[in-house]
Formats: structure tokens, sequence, C-alpha cells
């Protein structure tokens, strides 16, 4: 599969999942978000998710998390942006509530400063790593 | 009404008190509530698209 296009795309999609460890959505190249509640709660309450790996964002198309995305996912480690080629707008802080306090979002390293500085990321910006700087935990 | 608020960290929180998206920011979007640094003097308007309400954990 390399192309997920609807209204709710993946909403609610993996919420509760509590055995799930890791997801790999790289391969996708086409993920349009249509409409605002695409990926509400995709993750929520995923109690043992450790590693996402995420689409190629660019600016007209990817994972754009939105409402508790990843909400009470307290084993995360990695959101792993390394391919993105633009920063997605963060809509809401409430994103990553509840979540391990020592999680990486990992990022290409030409769009570090930006990312960092962005809207609402910038709230996250100590858990912002260069693709060229993460180390994963081993 | 648009509502700043230094929050530390060199951060300042905008929000509407109707309780609407707001527009704006970078990346440009939609925000149920922005941080920004201080410093990027970033600007919003408020939209008339309710906050959607949140749903409790698992």
């Amino acid at each position: 599969m390399t192309s997920i296009t609807g209204n709710q795309v993946l909403y609610n999609a993996f919420r509760g999942c509590t055995s799930l460890v890791e997801v790999d959505l790289s391969s996708l190249t086409t993920m349009a978000m249509v409409a605002q509640n695409a990926f509400w709660y995709t993750f929520q309450g995923c109690t043992a998710l450790k590693r996402v790996y995420l689409t190629k964002y660019s600016s007209s198309s990817g994972f754009q998390p939105w409402s508790q995305t990843f909400a009470g996912c307290t084993a995360l480690e990695l959101v792993d942006y390394s391919e993105a080629t633009a920063v997605p707008a963060l809509t809401s802080t409430n994103v990553f509530n509840n979540t391990n306090e020592t999680f990486k979002i990992v990022v290409p390293d030409d769009l570090y400063s930006t990312w960092t500085t962005a809207s609402n990321w910038s709230s996250f910006s100590s858990h912002i790593v260069k693709v060229s700087e993460y180390t994963p935990a081993s | 009404m648009i509502i700043q608020e230094n929050v530390g960290n060199d951060l300042v929180k905008t929000y509407s008190d109707r309780r609407v998206l707001i527009k704006g920011g970078f990346p440009e979007g939609y925000y149920d509530e922005a941080y920004d640094p201080i410093s990027a003097n970033r600007t919003y308007v408020e939209t008339d698209i309710p906050i959607p309400p949140e749903q409790d954990g698992e």
C-alpha cells in the first residue's frame, strides 16, 4: 500500500491497540488530509508503542498529527520524520499528552532549526533531534 | 478575541477566548492554541471553527 486518501484517513486507526510496538508508514507516498479529523486519536492509548516511522511529509501530503494523536503512548521512544521535506503544522499541543518524557522526534538536519521554532513544535524542542545525531535507545 | 500570554522559556501562547480554531503561525495552518518563540512575532486570526472536544484516553 502506497497511498491513503479519504475523509478520515487514520482517524482512530490504532487507538487502544495496547500490544502495538512499532508502526512503519514510511512507504506511504501519498497521505492526503482531506478532513480536519484525519489523524485524530490515531495512536491514542497505545501503551506499548515505541517507534513510529512516518511518511515522507511534504507541504501537500503527509502525516499531520492533531487532536491527541499520540496521547497516552507511555512507552513512546521515537517519532521518525527523517524523510520529511517540510514541517507539518502541529495543530494541538495535546498530541503528545501523557507520553514518555524522553521520546524523540527525529527530523532532517536541514529542517532542524525551522522545526524547533515552528508553531507548537517549539514547545517540544527538547524532544527534537537531527537524524544525524539520533542514537536509538538500547 | 485573540489572547496572547507569555508562558516562560521565551514562548508566547496564542488562543481564542471563543474556543475556536485560530489560523496563522508557521507553517500557516489551523491551531487549537499555538506556542511560538516570542521573537518570531507570529500572528493569528480567529476562525468560526469550534475546537473539537477532547476524548478520554484509553
